[in-house]
């Protein structure tokens, strides 16, 4: 694992959501990153985060099984992982994993922290 | 401090002096016995005395002396001092150098149907004199300079400098590499020292004709290799900036279709290992023959990495340049790079195929597709396949044409039954974190199949004209 690797995001606390904003692609170098930036989060109490997708023109089935293993996390808590936002090839992504169904995807951010 | 010392023994043994007659006052006739021990006495006191000042004069001596060794620490205290600063300051100097260095290769090589080029360039720490240019002429014409300058630090920076803005300055327009190379040699001669030289080839390739005309001014050969040739590429020439009056000699030769050439520097051959060795000819030769097939920019690492193992520990006392050409074939030939099993080596297989996809317009969906099929596969063959051991390799080869895109990439591991692998689609598999890579292969590439082994996966993707 490089540990020099590193996934550009910002994260911002709407209330109890961590909305978290990667940019560019999520994929094997990346993933790792991404994945402890998120568990970091979780460690400090975060149980509901938003991923928005807007700005990710790639990601990998690494990518993913990231996502996975902070949803299963949180998920215990009562907490959840909502993907917003993904651009259309990204969305295909999550759409042949079936993981659409799971993490729950949504057009916008809004709608993401809209949804009960 | 000097100790105060006794008084050696004197030379001669003073005379036990007689006992005074008791009773007797003290003045005594000159020639009475009494007298003589008096005179003994006295020059045994003298002698005394001059050795008291004897003393005296070593004692102050070696205080002198005592002195001047403080005097001594503190020069050479100072000198030392003296010494660190010079030599910081030419680190710091080095450190400029090694900037200039930078400055005068080209940002990005040049890219042609016809041709690819690969370097690989490794300055050395002691700052040495490589240069090198790969640059389009305009005319159809590629110009191919690799040059070495005498020295190194400053001195072989300045050099480089020199020769590389008269070289942008003189193959304006020009197409002879005998004319652009003498011209660059009375301006290298005018506008440096005695001792400031460099050797160079350059080569011009009719990107048309395939015809390469070239001039070697003292460089090390170049090697034209390809299916039916293996030859060194000389010309008669000295180095540039040695003499005004120097000529040099022109060549032509036909290039072929899947022909190669390799361009290096000095610090390919000259640098001795540990045991003083160079690295020999014989060695190179072999390596470039038995990897015809290798992509360009794998083979030139290649060179360098068998360099390295040469090397051992030994410092690389010289620059490092390895240039390698090859001329494309017409027809659609299949390409290989090896990688070690590290994750970070994918993204030299990517864009290595992926640039190759761009030139021919694949356009940006079959990119994502083959970018994304390729990545799981790689990592695929590195996590599962090969474990992730690093002394494993993945192979991946590849052809791209104007129909399809066909990968296939191979690991060393024991294989594996595709068709064993669960689904992470059904209900009862979606939150396992792994097993997704095989689903985005076979839903975003035409055609996916394995070995019977199962350590080889071949991907195909048609062209979006093509489907």
């Amino acid at each position: 694992m490089d540990e020099a690797s590193v996934v550009s995001l910002e994260v911002e606390r709407r209330g109890a959501v961590c909305l978290v904003s990667p940019h560019g692609r999520i994929g094997e170098a990346e993933a790792h990153p991404f994945q402890r930036e998120l568990l970091a989060l979780a460690d400090q109490g975060a149980k509901k985060f938003i991923v928005d997708l807007s700005d990710v023109s790639f990601m990998t089935s690494s990518c993913l099984g990231a996502l996975m293993v902070v949803h299963k996390r949180v998920r215990p808590q009562g907490g959840y992982v909502r993907l917003a936002g993904p651009q259309p090839l990204v969305l295909r992504i999550l759409e042949i994993t079936k993981l659409t169904r799971l993490f729950g995807s949504y057009r916008t951010v809004r709608e993401a922290l809209a949804a009960k | 401090m000097v100790e105060k010392r006794r008084a050696p023994h004197a030379k001669r043994k003073p005379a036990k002096p007689a006992a005074l007659p008791a009773g007797k006052p003290g003045r005594q006739a000159r020639s009475s016995p009494a007298s003589a021990e008096v005179r003994a006495l006295r020059a045994d006191l003298d002698h005394a005395n001059l050795q008291i000042k004897q003393l005296r004069r070593e004692s102050d001596d070696l205080a002198r002396r005592a002195q001047d060794g403080e005097h001594a620490k503190s020069t050479v205290a100072r000198l030392s001092q003296e010494l660190q600063n010079r030599t910081l300051r030419m680190e710091q100097q080095l450190a400029v150098a090694r900037q200039f260095q930078r400055l005068f290769m080209p940002p990005a090589l040049p890219t042609f149907p016809q041709v690819r080029f690969a370097v690989k360039y490794q300055p050395s720490p002691r700052v040495g004199g490589d240069l090198y240019d790969v640059c389009d002429m305009g005319n159809s014409c590629v110009g191919i300079l690799v040059a070495d300058a005498a020295g190194n630090g400053l001195s072989a920076t300045l050099i480089t400098a020199v020769a590389k803005m008269a070289f942008d300055t003189y193959r304006q327009n020009e197409y002879s590499p005998k004319v652009i190379l003498e011209k660059m040699n009375l301006h290298i001669v005018r506008n440096t020292l005695e001792d400031q030289f460099l050797t160079a080839f350059l080569g011009i390739l009719d990107l048309e004709t395939l015809r390469l005309k070239f001039t070697n001014a003292s460089h090390t050969c170049p090697i034209l290799y390809g299916p039916k040739r293996f030859e060194l590429l000389d010309t008669e020439g000295l180095c540039c900036g040695m003499f005004e009056e120097a000529r040099c000699e022109e060549k032509e030769i036909q290039l072929q279709a899947g022909d190669r050439l390799f361009l290096y520097t000095r610090g390919l051959v000259r640098t001795c290992n540990a045991r003083n060795q160079a690295y020999p000819d014989r060695r190179l030769h072999k390596l470039l023959r038995a990897n015809r097939d290798l992509e360009v920019g794998a083979m030139v690492e290649q060179v360098a990495e068998d360099f390295a193992r040469h090397l051992g520990g030994a410092e690389q006392a010289e620059d490092l340049t390895l240039v390698g050409v090859e001329v494309a074939p017409r027809e659609t030939k299949e390409e290989r790079i090896v990688i070690p099993s590290e994750p970070m080596q994918l993204s030299r297989v990517e864009s290595l195929i992926l640039s190759r996809l761009e030139a021919l317009n694949y356009g940006e969906r079959v990119l994502f597709a083959v970018r994304l099929a390729l990545e799981e596969a790689i990592i695929n063959a590195i996590k599962h396949g090969n474990r992730m051991d690093k002394a494993k390799r993945v192979t991946v080869t590849f052809t791209v044409d104007r129909n399809e895109c066909v990968v296939s990439v191979e690991d060393e591991g024991p294989g594996f039954d595709p068709d064993a692998v669960p689904d992470p689609t059904a209900d009862e598999n979606l939150e396992l974190p792994h097993g997704r890579g095989l689903v985005l292969m076979r839903a975003y590439m035409d055609e996916v199949s394995f070995n019977a082994k199962g350590n080889r996966v071949t991907m195909r993707k048609k062209a979006p004209w093509a489907r």
